[in-house]
């Protein structure tokens, strides 16, 4: 059974925003809305190439949670992490209120499941 | 023991692999124990880590499992939530909550009794959320008067930012494999498809 949620993002782009790290690009990034996630998803491009997994962001920490093992591309990266916070922080807003039925899955919503958290 | 939870997002470690065989392992086994590395763990997410995260909180693992995965978790490719029911020690393992683990390194020697801030009220509030309050984390930290000197931001200790940082996660961490036996659920979640009501664009 999958249980799905009704949250909803928007898609920020970042292209020339950010400063890149060597060979590195940073495209967009998914920003949670419902609800006002801390996590969220960022695309970049390596060597012009746009990659079909994004970097993973914690933005309370202002950090990447993915690494790399080059030293100079984990700083550059993880630089970037602390511009996207204040980026997204200068320039988006969420809303803070999130629906009461946020999280609970549509399908138990529907009457499709049992509750997954109990009765 | 109470129950605990680990989001496992689409392309994260345990989404690739099925904690239910294998259960969980730290990233680095063999890598030093200390509050230091605690607390590097928990406030810049260190992956040389010896420590693996658990939740008290099913709805932190799923914001993560949701939100931090390196695609959209969808119906065809949902993320999971693994649930881990342990038995009480010595048959199960010592977790170490990082609350009682950084108080405790803190009230063992007072001369690193060092955990509190100088700024203004509202500073905790930048340093839990710095996208909705990036003006507090950076502010001058007020002085008394006639103030002067130079101006700088409050002070921040990585003691403080990991008690915030672990109790906004619920998280509590342990420092050995935790069995296969223990995990006794994966829940499938996933995000509303586009073209429902998902996505802004």
């Amino acid at each position: 059974m999958i249980y799905t949620y009704r949250f909803r993002s928007r898609k920020v782009d970042l292209r020339g925003k950010i400063a890149g790290a060597p060979g590195i690009e940073f495209l967009a990034m998914d920003l949670y809305l419902q609800p006002p996630s801390p996590l969220g998803r960022v695309y970049i491009a390596r060597d012009g190439v746009p990659q079909a997994d994004a970097l993973r962001i914690d933005l309370d920490k202002r950090i990447f949670l993915d690494h790399f093992d080059e030293p100079a591309i984990e700083a550059a990266v993880q630089n970037a992490a602390r511009q996207i916070v204040a980026y997204i922080a200068q320039n988006e807003s969420r809303p803070t209120a999130v629906p009461a039925n946020l999280y609970i899955p549509i399908e138990v919503q529907n009457g499709q499941a049992g509750n997954p958290f109990g009765d | 023991m109470p129950a605990y939870f680990h989001g496992a997002p689409v392309g994260s470690y345990y989404h690739q692999r099925d904690a239910r065989l294998s259960g969980f392992v730290p990233h680095r086994p063999g890598a030093a124990k200390s509050v230091y590395a605690m607390m590097q763990h928990i406030v810049h997410g260190t992956i040389m880590s010896p420590y693996v995260s658990l939740t008290s909180s099913f709805g932190v693992a799923m914001h993560y499992a949701l939100t931090s995965g390196a695609r959209r978790a969808t119906r065809s490719e949902p993320a999971y939530v693994y649930q881990i029911q342990m038995p009480d020690p010595p048959s199960g393992p010592e977790l170490i909550d990082p609350v009682d683990a950084v108080t405790h390194h803190l009230f063992s020697d007072r001369s690193r009794f060092d955990y509190r801030h100088d700024g203004p009220p509202e500073f905790l509030h930048g340093v839990i959320s710095p996208v909705l309050f990036p003006h507090h984390l950076s502010d001058p930290y007020p002085q008394p008067p006639p103030s002067g000197g130079t101006p700088r931001p409050p002070k921040l200790s990585i003691e403080l930012e990991t008690l915030i940082r672990s109790l906004r996660d619920a998280e509590v961490l342990s420092e050995y494999p935790i069995s296969a036996y223990w995990v006794v659920s994966r829940y499938e979640v996933s995000e509303e498809e586009d073209g429902e009501e998902g996505e802004d664009q």
